[in-house]
């Protein structure tokens, strides 16, 4: 277990999923334990009603334990990152399913609106220019805020370790300058 | 352009930009400062050790490879050879404990095939000996349908002496076997399509 324990104290992804590949069963319980909160608030904070969020973090506790084989450690969090892409996939196909009305309402906005101003860029190139119209810790700030129920400016100081006031100001800005690649006036085909 | 709608379209765009390390641990502390019940961590480790069941099943499985038995006695062998419940299997499936399981739906007998590791062909012939009642013996008999290709395997065996069966079976067996083997392959397919996606 050299290596293993982490500073919280717990053991790190990589080890609790090693644990697991060699079927070991503690392990399994411990994945579900440890993950299963986790997953929950994800969904909670994505907007998914409270039943459907706790029912869906016990699939992605499943789904996650059953293809354990899949993760190819990357380094530190690489752990995490795998098994929230994994809930996160999980979330967009239960919000389409449930929600499919609403949804395709939503993307059709968002391709008129791409297709509008990108004729030829696919949403993704989309993505990526507000990305680049920003700094990657006011991005963060933004992600944070752009949850169905947003993280608060003080749970968004704590994380980032600066001042509640500066995350108020810094998504306020951050937003100023992704509107400023719009403008209202400008025609369609044009930036 | 109307701002309200840019904002809206930004946060849809945001959502849908998956998970970031920051957005991990900021799941991570909340979920920490609003722990869930006890009730909802027990469903948790228990999702968690249902696929642990299944991932041993489905390694039983490897090891055993295809035996000609009715589905419930081959599952219940699977499940003494990995050391592990079935309620588990059925649990992680989301599917009441069935009574027998040719109760099952074509789609959760597909379901319950895919992870365990057990083909389409290998499904129907469980299925029809659960119909038929029979267990090894009947695929025990010797099999002319030798080749060119060699010996059959056991489940080409089992296979050639259902069809073998069926062709003595009158017409609504017939047609019931007729029905398993495509409700049965057709739910495969769905399966592994959705699976792909």
């Amino acid at each position: 277990m050299a290596g293993c324990i982490a500073a919280a104290g717990e053991i790190t992804g990589d080890c609790l999923a090693e644990r697991m590949r060699k079927e070991e069963e503690w392990a399994f319980r411990e994945f579900g334990r440890r993950y299963g909160p986790r997953f929950r608030m994800y969904f909670i904070k994505q907007g998914l009603p409270f039943t459907p969020a706790e029912d869906l973090a016990g699939t992605a506790v499943s789904e996650a334990a059953l293809h354990i084989d899949r993760f190819r450690s990357q380094g530190p969090g690489s752990f995490d990152r795998w098994v929230f892409t994994l809930a996160y996939h999980l979330c967009l196909g239960w919000v389409r399913q449930h929600a499919k009305q609403v949804r395709e309402l939503e993307a059709a906005a968002i391709l008129v609106h791409v297709r509008s101003r990108e004729p030829s860029g696919a949403a993704e190139a989309f993505v990526e220019r507000l990305r680049a119209a920003v700094s990657e810790a006011d991005w963060e700030i933004l992600l944070l805020r752009s949850m169905s129920v947003p993280f608060t400016y003080a749970e968004i100081a704590k994380e980032l370790g600066i001042a509640e006031g500066a995350a108020r100001t810094r998504h306020h800005r951050a937003l100023a300058r992704l509107r400023a690649l719009f403008p209202a006036d400008a025609p369609a085909g044009e930036k | 352009m109307d701002e309200k709608t840019l904002e809206g379209i930004l946060t849809e765009l945001l959502r849908e930009s998956g998970p970031s390390d920051v957005l991990i641990r900021a799941v991570t502390a909340a979920a920490e400062a609003e722990p869930p019940g006890p009730e909802f961590l027990r469903r948790a480790e228990e999702a968690a050790l249902a696929a642990f069941a299944v991932r041993r099943l489905a390694a039983a499985r490897a090891r055993t490879g295809f035996q000609p038995l009715p589905l419930a006695a081959y599952l219940e062998r699977l499940a003494e050879g990995a050391g592990v419940g079935l309620a588990a299997l059925w649990r992680f499936l989301n599917i009441p404990v069935p009574e027998q399981v040719t109760v099952l739906s074509a789609r959760d007998l597909a379901r319950m095939g895919r992870l365990l590791g057990l083909s389409a062909r290998e499904m129907i012939a469980h299925v029809r000996l659960s119909l038929l009642g029979q267990d090894l013996l009947l695929c025990a008999q010797p099999v002319s349908r030798r080749g060119a290709d060699g010996p059959t395997s056991a489940l080409e065996a089992c296979e050639a002496a259902l069809e073998n069966m069926a062709a003595d079976a009158d017409a609504p067996t017939a047609r019931r076997y007729a029905a398993v083997a495509r409700g049965v392959s057709g739910a495969y397919a769905e399966v592994e399509e959705q699976d792909d996606r």
